[in-house]
């Protein structure tokens, strides 16, 4: 964990370089009796170039080596790819079909994905499921849901 | 404000609304009972739903869910020794260990009394209180309002964090965060890279979205699922539970009122007062012998410290706008759709809601103890709903809450930015609850600094000049600076005293 912290501090100190050229990038207004808008920005880099090196210098001068649980498995790493790819798709195909058509799909892969066995269950809970929350927002709570080209 | 009283029943009482706090409490006592659902995640799930609601009728279903989320924990914490919400940590020792001598049901029926009597005795020190706490901070101007909050996130940031330094930086980044869009004063866009969606801003509710859901999700995906067991005994005769109340009432009184007490500190939450319930109903107890053995005692004071920390928690929140905890954020931020802020003024301009908030409480409380006392072998069942079906109806609720908001899926990508960042912050020990914060109060404390300076014309000593800021801000440094010297001053202190004992051996 020592590692990994030395790591995210240097790379929020890169982040805070960044900060620093974007700041640097706001217009400036000048209107009378009124801070610049890069005032609250800058305090806000200050503190956090400066909680970044606490947290560098606190590593550094540790002792101590913590076991470290907090690499990415290979189940981590698929937990994150599956979900962002679903909702890229999702909302890329919602767009185009509604919600209606391709929300039934999303789940049922989710489901296959997450464990599930059983077809039919996965079909009906999808299906189920999909229609229980369109019935939910679109018709009780009017809360208007992606029609998409199709509908 | 006290003709406000009668007219707040009435809007409560109203049919919509009671089918509301009804339905937010069946709700939260499944979030609560399901173990790897949280109250923060049923809150956020619920929230797009309100969008369209009145203002008492998202209340009294958010608040439904708030009272019985609690509640609900503690069912699966005594009948599988699986806590469903942190706050049911305490109940499961003596709770499971009643379940196992085939008397889960007294354990249950006091856990379900403990948990209306806690809340109606936070209820009633959140009336009693909050008013007088509202007038006295009507006296507050710019430097006390920044200073408040500047508190408030410090506490949070500081308060049961394992890393001070880490809570700090979450939080200072949902303050950058939230620079983003056009500036309040000036108008000039900041950060927006010439993208008209972020001109107004990020939107801090597709954000609380993301950043409980997705980690969740994506862990739930990532890990292998456990099989739940099941509870091999009968569960009958609740109401007989009844006859043991007066028999409690000693726990059920220390749980409540450490439970509100604790629940009004910002970031000191429901773990530790079920924990210190815990203790002292032991302490206090003729049975102290049968502690870990299946006690009612012991079930009784956490529970009804974990619900008397949500009346506890809404005294800051209703009269300072501060949260005490994440569940009183995502409710902060459910008021602040409907156009409501709270706040000092909130008493003040709508007397009748704060009212009817009262009531919604109480309302949720009753509903509680009904729908439990009648529903509790239909959760036996429920606790075994595997993550297999949960997860993908989370994922779609996400997606379309965060989607209404504005009709607009950038919202969408907002949530699930959040949520991914949430996810990495987890796995590297940053908490989320102090971005979550500052994310809700920034653009508050922004505003409130900036009138300060305006009005001192840039000098800072204003914040010191004035003696309830200059406490806050005082206390606001010793909140963050005394767990990292404490654990050095206690070390002093015991090589000091390990010095004595050796001058006394000679």
């Amino acid at each position: 964990m020592k590692k990994i912290n030395i790591v995210i501090a240097v790379l929020l100190l890169l982040f805070c370089i960044g900060y620093f050229f974007m700041i640097k990038g706001l217009p400036d207004r000048n209107l009378e009796n009124t801070l610049k808008s890069s005032f609250m920005p800058t305090l806000l880099l200050i503190v956090f170039v400066g909680l970044s090196v606490l947290l560098l210098i606190k590593n550094l001068a540790s002792g101590t080596t913590e076991a470290c649980d907090y690499m990415l498995t290979k189940r981590d790493l698929l937990g994150l790819v599956v979900v962002t790819a679903l909702i890229i798709a999702y909302v890329f195909l919602m767009n185009i079909t509604g919600f209606l058509i391709i929300t039934p799909f999303v789940m049922f892969i989710l489901m296959k994905l997450t464990g599930s066995s059983k077809i039919r269950e996965a079909v009906i809970v999808s299906i189920s499921a999909s229609v229980l929350i369109y019935l939910l927002f679109d018709v009780l709570f009017k809360v208007q849901l992606p029609g998409g080209l199709v509908m | 404000m006290s003709e406000f009283v009668f007219s707040a029943l009435l809007d409560v009482l109203q049919i919509q609304n009671i089918a509301a706090s009804a339905i937010g409490v069946f709700f939260g006592l499944f979030i609560g009972a399901t173990p790897g659902l949280t109250i923060s995640l049923g809150m956020v799930l619920l929230l797009p739903l309100t969008y369209a609601l009145d203002p008492v009728t998202s209340i009294c279903l958010l608040l439904g869910l708030y009272s019985s989320g609690m509640t609900g924990g503690s069912f699966s914490a005594i009948l599988l020794n699986i806590p469903g919400t942190p706050s049911a940590s305490a109940t499961a020792i003596e709770g499971h260990a009643m379940a196992k001598k085939g008397k889960a049901s007294e354990a249950l029926s006091t856990a379900i009394i403990a948990s209306f009597a806690g809340g109606v005795i936070g209820l009633i020190t959140l009336a009693l209180v909050a008013p007088y706490i509202a007038k006295f901070a009507l006296r507050f101007g710019a430097p006390e309002l920044f200073a408040l909050v500047l508190l408030g996130i410090t506490l949070i940031c500081s308060f049961g964090q394992k890393s001070i330094i880490k809570g700090l930086m979450a939080g200072v980044f949902g303050l950058i965060i939230m620079t983003i869009g056009l500036d309040p004063m000036t108008g000039v866009p900041r950060f927006t890279f010439g993208n008209v969606n972020l001109q107004a801003g990020i939107n801090f509710l597709p954000a609380m979205i993301g950043l409980f859901a997705i980690p969740q999700i994506i862990s739930g995906i990532g890990t292998k699922q456990k099989v739940v067991p099941e509870y091999q005994h009968e569960v009958h005769g609740l109401f007989s539970g009844f006859k043991y109340f007066f028999k409690r009432i000693k726990a059920i009184l220390i749980g409540a009122l450490l439970g509100t007490g604790i629940g009004a500190i910002p970031g000191a939450g429901g773990p530790i007062a079920v924990f210190l319930s815990y203790d002292y109903a032991k302490k206090a107890s003729k049975y102290k012998d049968n502690f870990g053995e299946g006690e009612p005692d012991g079930v009784a004071g956490p529970e009804a410290a974990n619900n008397a920390v949500a009346g506890g928690a809404l005294i800051p929140m209703l009269t300072l706008g501060i949260p005490g905890d994440p569940i009183t954020a995502i409710l902060l931020g459910a008021l602040m759709i409907h156009g409501l802020t709270p706040g000092p003024l909130l008493f003040q301009t709508e007397p009748r809601f704060v009212f009817a908030i009262f009531w919604a409480v109480l309302l949720a409380n009753i509903f509680n103890l009904v729908i439990s006392m009648m529903s509790i072998k239909l959760w036996v069942k429920i606790l075994k709903v595997p993550q297999r079906i949960l997860l993908p109806i989370i994922l779609v609720m996400c997606v379309i809450g965060s989607y209404s908001l504005r009709n607009n899926f950038f919202d969408t990508g907002i949530m699930f930015a959040f949520g991914i960042l949430a996810y990495f912050m987890k796995k590297y020990g940053f908490p989320i609850v102090p971005m979550l914060l500052a994310i809700i109060l920034g653009p508050s404390l922004e505003e409130h600094l900036r009138m300060s300076l305006i009005i001192s014309q840039g000098s800072p000593m204003i914040f010191i000049k004035h003696p309830i800021s200059l406490v806050f801000i005082i206390i606001a440094i010793v909140s963050f600076v005394s767990p990292m010297i404490a654990p050095r001053f206690r070390k002093k202190v015991s090589q000091g005293a390990e010095g004595c004992e050796d001058e006394d051996d000679k």
